[in-house]
């Protein structure tokens, strides 16, 4: 649905943040894109979202193209309503309004204004804890309830593809293990995900494909299930150091350390 | 007794009247970020289309012209200037506000003259009296007008789309627009908003006991500015809070004569209040300090 062909993107013409960046959304799947700080990731997005131009970045080749659909010169808010919805990096909740008003700020740029009160039952669902505590000043919620309240607020919007900006961030393990459940079940109801992370541990657990993005170029691409298994993206990403001095191949683990995952990234 | 009675009320009064252009003054910077120095002009152009539009129609009609035409040029100043430069630095912006300010003001001298021209509105110089206090009628109606329009204001920003987008935009304007909203449409109403709330305000600034209409109401209107500040520069609330203690204030000061720097204290007061609530409080009384969790 979504085709992202050999795209070029600098900011203020002078910093190529994007070098021919290609890649695929196909219908209802899942894709990853592993990269880490200064890959290209927020970029990407960006250009996806339409909100590059904030950021004064521009394209400068290549293209985006939805459904068949250019988005190139689209705003922010037509993209919203074509149905592609983006949750943004560090969560980003209007913390002064409350939890509800969240909601309702994010059914705001809806294409079917009928459909808000099904989407509000939809995510009431997925978050009972967003209804019980539906008057609160958003800014009062927990760092995983915030996470929570981004992807609910998404939703609002009723996107047909919900791209997630490294949702995991700043979250404990086991919120992170939730908030990927909580995708499948997103992704179940037929709505495709674009999910950028530095964890790639919860990233490749849910994701049909996946793209490794290197300094504004993908490095490798494929089946989740490959990437996970490839020695670059386990030595990368996943944590499982190989013996590095001589190279030689790391012991394939049974099953990826959580543990270890991306700790020793975060210092960036 | 009676005398502090009046006080109170007439501050009252001229307090709602501030609220009124001090909301003016929030709304525009919650939307834009930028600081409307050109507000005390807009205000004057709003009495004086109104003046004009009265030769020829009754009040209520006249002031409908004012009103719109002054938030059609709100909108056109936000839109050729503020929207074109988002994402521009706000300080430079606030200071082209100063320039449109300067350029106005000074047509609208050029027309005016050396005259002073009565709005026309239907109080004249009526008295309302009861329990031994008397005050102009026009005093009276300008509490009720500016509680209405205040109350449907709150109303609009707690419970309207509009509200939860001008919040939303106000606080994060990126996310916003990741949300779809259209912050462009946000800012225009916010500017269209508080230019009517200008015209609106300089009727009462200007009715009876007030001499009349000259560019000098700009002066009185720049009060205002004390008044968003002390309450917080975004907060709605703090807007009408400030604006009834700045009215209040002058109102007392200049009702016993008090004198201060060998004139009125009631012509400096304003800007005094600003500066010991300043030190007190630097973000005004309800001002936003970060509140977050992590």
């Amino acid at each position: 649905m979504l085709e992202v062909t050999q795209l070029h993107v600098s900011y203020g013409g002078v910093v190529r943040a994007l070098q021919g960046v290609s890649l695929q959304v196909p219908d209802e799947k899942v894709v990853a894109v592993l990269g880490s700080n200064g890959a290209g990731k927020s970029t990407l997005l960006r250009t996806v979202s339409a909100t590059l131009r904030l950021h004064r970045g521009a394209v400068v080749g290549g293209g985006i193209t939805y459904h068949g659909q250019s988005l190139a010169g689209l705003d922010a808010a037509r993209t919203v309503r074509l149905g592609i919805v983006q949750v943004p990096e560090g969560r980003r909740i209007f913390g002064r309004l409350t939890v509800e008003e969240n909601l309702r700020a994010g059914g705001l740029g809806a294409a079917d204004k009928s459909a808000r009160a099904a989407s509000k039952d939809r995510v009431f669902d997925l978050f009972p804890l967003l209804a019980e505590r539906r008057r609160q000043r958003a800014a009062l919620l927990s760092g995983g309830e915030q996470q929570m309240l981004a992807i609910g607020r998404a939703l609002m919007a009723a996107p047909k593809l919900i791209i997630l900006d490294e949702p995991s961030l700043g979250l404990a393990p086991k919120i992170v293990g939730q908030i990927g459940r909580i995708l499948q079940a997103i992704n179940a109801d037929g709505t495709a995900v674009l999910l950028v992370e530095q964890n790639a541990v919860m990233a490749l657990g849910i994701a049909d494909t996946a793209y490794v993005l290197d300094v504004g170029r993908v490095s490798l691409s494929g089946s989740a299930k490959e990437l996970a298994a490839s020695d670059d993206v386990r030595q990368l990403y996943l944590g499982h150091a190989a013996t590095s001095a001589s190279g030689a191949p790391a012991e394939p683990a049974r099953e990826p350390s959580r543990t270890r995952s991306t700790l020793s990234r975060w210092q960036g | 007794m009676t005398q502090f009675f009046e006080l109170v009320l007439n501050g009252l009064s001229l307090g709602s009247i501030y609220a009124l252009i001090a909301l003016g003054f929030v709304i525009v910077f919650k939307a834009t970020e930028v600081v409307n120095f050109a507000q005390g002009s807009l205000l004057v152009l709003g009495g004086y289309i109104t003046t004009q539009a009265h030769d020829h129609m009754p009040f209520v009609l006249a002031l409908l012209v004012g009103v719109s035409a002054t938030a059609f040029t709100a909108l056109v100043i936000e839109r050729v200037f503020i929207h074109n430069a988002r994402g521009g630095d706000v300080n430079a912006l606030a200071i082209l506000t100063i320039g449109i300010d300067i350029l106005l003001i000074t047509e609208l001298t050029r027309r005016f003259g050396s005259n002073v021209l009565t709005i026309g509105d239907p109080w004249g110089n009526k008295l309302v009296h009861f329990a031994g206090v008397s005050l102009p009628q026009s005093r009276l109606a300008a509490i009720m007008v500016a509680f209405v329009l205040l109350a449907a204001f709150f109303l609009a920003f707690k419970f309207s789309n509009w509200g939860v987008a001008m919040r939303a935009g106000a606080e994060d304007g990126e996310a916003a627009a990741l949300m779809g909203i259209r912050r462009g449409r946000v800012t225009a109403t916010a500017w269209m908003v508080a230019g009517a709330l200008a015209a609106v305000a300089v009727v009462f600034l200007t009715a009876f006991p007030s001499p009349g209409l000259d560019t000098g109401a700009r002066e009185i209107a720049l009060r205002a500015f004390p008044a968003a500040i002390l309450g917080g520069l975004d907060s709605t609330a703090g807007a009408v809070v400030g604006g009834l203690a700045i009215g209040l204030a002058e109102s007392m000061t200049a009702g016993y004569s008090v004198t201060f720097l060998g004139g009125s204290l009631a012509d400096v007061i304003p800007y005094l209040v600003m500066l010991v609530i300043l030190l007190v409080r630097p973000s005004g009384i309800f001002g936003t300090r970060e509140l977050s969790r992590v």
